[in-house]
């Protein structure tokens, strides 16, 4: 004989609670409109999963590591006092422009650019490109010299365990 | 109970028979993938040197003086300092699209060297702490 006046209650709170807290309407209409997009047929190299797995390899985590190569070139100046020499000193201003290009990949390049306008003309137009960089560990994978022209590929190892928490703040 | 002297021996065996404590720097400029400048400084330290030195690079030598092993193996040298850590400047000039100029610097800052020779090797330990970088 209790139950009545129990069960009148519940139902007057469902009913309220149902007004008060409308279940959220999905516009379905719009839904149809994007869902539907007008697909032409994409190469391969549009698909989207491709570009994510190449951006993954050349992203760093904690778990993985980033290698970075180059291929650095130099040229023997022309006053040297013996082939020897000159075939070092190449060496060495290949090894500078290799630890060039891996500051620029790593580390960026600062650009500058200056337009003189005289007269409503461009009469001069400068870039100046700066890299500022310390390089650590990095590896000499293989030097080859030929015709006067100095090469030596490098590397360097970014390990994501030693590195992603620096990095990442 | 006369004891050998073995174990004495064995303790003078085990220790440097030369070492030194050495400032070392280098600067490189290549110009136009030549190189223009180019200069390697070493003095040796006017006290001894405390810190946390670790070895870096060890090279088989019968030298004892640092200064002739640095003539003479100059580049095996630089190449394990470049690799412990090295400053990089590089500079480029483009002007009406076309390349003026093209200059890159290497640097080692003033190093805090320990160099050891120690049965026939030279081994090589840097500060880490205040090693310049």
């Amino acid at each position: 004989m209790k139950i009545w006046p129990l069960l009148v209650t519940v139902f007057a709170s469902a009913v309220l609670m149902a007004e008060t807290c409308p279940t959220p309407k999905v516009e379905k209409s719009i839904q149809r409109k994007t869902a539907k997009p007008k697909t032409p047929a994409m190469p391969a190299i549009m698909e989207p999963k491709s570009i994510d797995s190449e951006n993954a390899q050349c992203t760093l985590s904690m778990r993985n590591k980033v290698h970075f190569q180059v291929v650095g070139q130099g040229v023997a100046p022309v006053n040297t006092i013996s082939p020897a020499q000159a075939m070092a000193l190449a060496k060495r201003a290949a090894i500078a422009d290799a630890y060039r290009q891996l500051g620029e990949k790593i580390c960026g390049v600062r650009i500058e650019g200056r337009d003189l306008v005289r007269n409503m003309m461009i009469s001069r137009s400068t870039v100046r490109t700066q890299i500022n960089a310390i390089i650590r560990n990095a590896k000499i994978l293989d030097t080859r010299f030929k015709n006067g022209l100095y090469e030596v590929e490098m590397e360097v190892t970014i390990d994501g365990k030693r590195w992603y928490d620096r990095l990442s703040r | 109970m006369v004891r050998p002297p073995f174990a004495l021996i064995a303790l003078f065996a085990s220790l440097p028979v030369f070492a030194g404590d050495f400032y070392l720097s280098y600067h490189l400029v290549a110009r136009d993938h030549a190189v223009a400048y180019e200069k390697l400084s070493i003095s040796a330290a006017m006290t001894t040197f405390s810190g946390h030195f670790i070895e870096i690079c060890r090279f088989p030598s019968p030298q004892t003086r640092f200064q002739t092993f640095a003539k003479n193996h100059r580049k095996d040298l630089l190449e394990c300092l470049q690799k412990s850590a090295i400053w990089l400047r590089s500079y480029e000039t483009y002007t009406n699209l076309l390349r003026q100029r093209d200059t890159v610097s290497l640097r080692i800052p003033p190093t805090r060297l320990k160099v050891d020779f120690n049965e026939g090797f030279v081994i090589i330990k840097r500060d880490l702490e205040r090693g310049g970088d």
